[in-house]
């Protein structure tokens, strides 16, 4: 599923924390590892599978990596699963429509 | 104001079939109109998607090689009326899921199926400027929906 990725990521609570944190602003690793529980190898790792869902964009700001939530990720995934469901439903009241005619 | 509802997708449809044949398609015979080579994780490789019964319903796709991948469990179900449960493609189980709940309501000769998925709450704010963004369109959406129905 193209947003199983965006899914997976978010399914993980730490990961859900790296986030509500940048939601403050954009954060370096070091910033985010000081205000968790969490190591800064643990918060580079998770940063990497946020970028890598596109939830969370990275930009070099002098000698300083600072990451940054991506809305457009999260709207993408939305506007997905809207469109996803209206498909899925349509498809659906065809074939309950059509048993419901083969019944009669 | 608008922020429960931003949090939950929510569709509603009209089908001109009784509740039970309504009910029964959308869980024995789901494999007929699952788009399961555009929405599902095996896509082509894909055989089947069905509900099994393991230790509680289960909603699992079965992809060609044998591999298998569980969609969600049923929490609750009422015949030809509800059904509430996990949701969780391409995900292990005991992540934090999301939850979806059909119902099927008769009306006159057919049935209003209301689905919705939810459990967004814990993304908070990000992803309610997410779906903010995306109400925008929602005209658009309709109007398509509207004219797919007529159709």
């Amino acid at each position: 599923m193209a947003y199983a990725s965006a899914l997976q990521a978010l399914g993980d609570p730490t990961r859900r924390a790296v986030l509500e944190e940048l939601r403050q602003g954009p954060r370096a690793v070091g910033e985010i590892a000081a205000r968790l529980p969490v190591s800064r190898p643990a918060v580079s790792q998770h940063l990497r599978v946020l970028k890598e869902a596109g939830l969370v964009t990275e930009r070099q700001n002098g000698a300083r990596h600072l990451y940054r939530v991506d809305p457009d990720g999260l709207a993408e995934l939305r506007a997905y699963l809207e469109g996803f469901w209206e498909e899925a439903l349509a498809s659906f009241k065809a074939a309950a429509e059509k048993e419901e005619r083969r019944k009669k | 104001m608008t922020m429960t509802a931003t949090e939950t997708i929510h569709k509603q449809i009209f089908v001109e079939a009784a509740p039970e044949t309504a009910f029964r398609v959308f869980t024995e015979n789901i494999a007929a109109w699952w788009p399961l080579d555009k929405h599902g994780i095996y896509l082509d490789d894909a055989q089947t998607v069905t509900f099994e019964d393991r230790d509680g319903w289960r909603l699992v796709e079965k992809a060609k090689d044998g591999r298998e991948n569980v969609w969600g469990e049923v929490l609750e179900y009422e015949v030809s009326s509800r059904l509430r449960m996990t949701w969780h493609p391409g995900r292990e189980a005991d992540d934090e899921p999301t939850e979806l709940e059909v119902s099927f309501t008769a009306d006159g000769d057919g049935t209003i199926v209301v689905l919705e998925h939810r459990g967004w709450e814990n993304l908070r704010d990000e992803l309610r400027q997410g779906r903010e963004g995306y109400d925008k369109g929602w005209p658009g959406v309709l109007e398509r929906y509207r004219q797919a129905a007529a159709a």
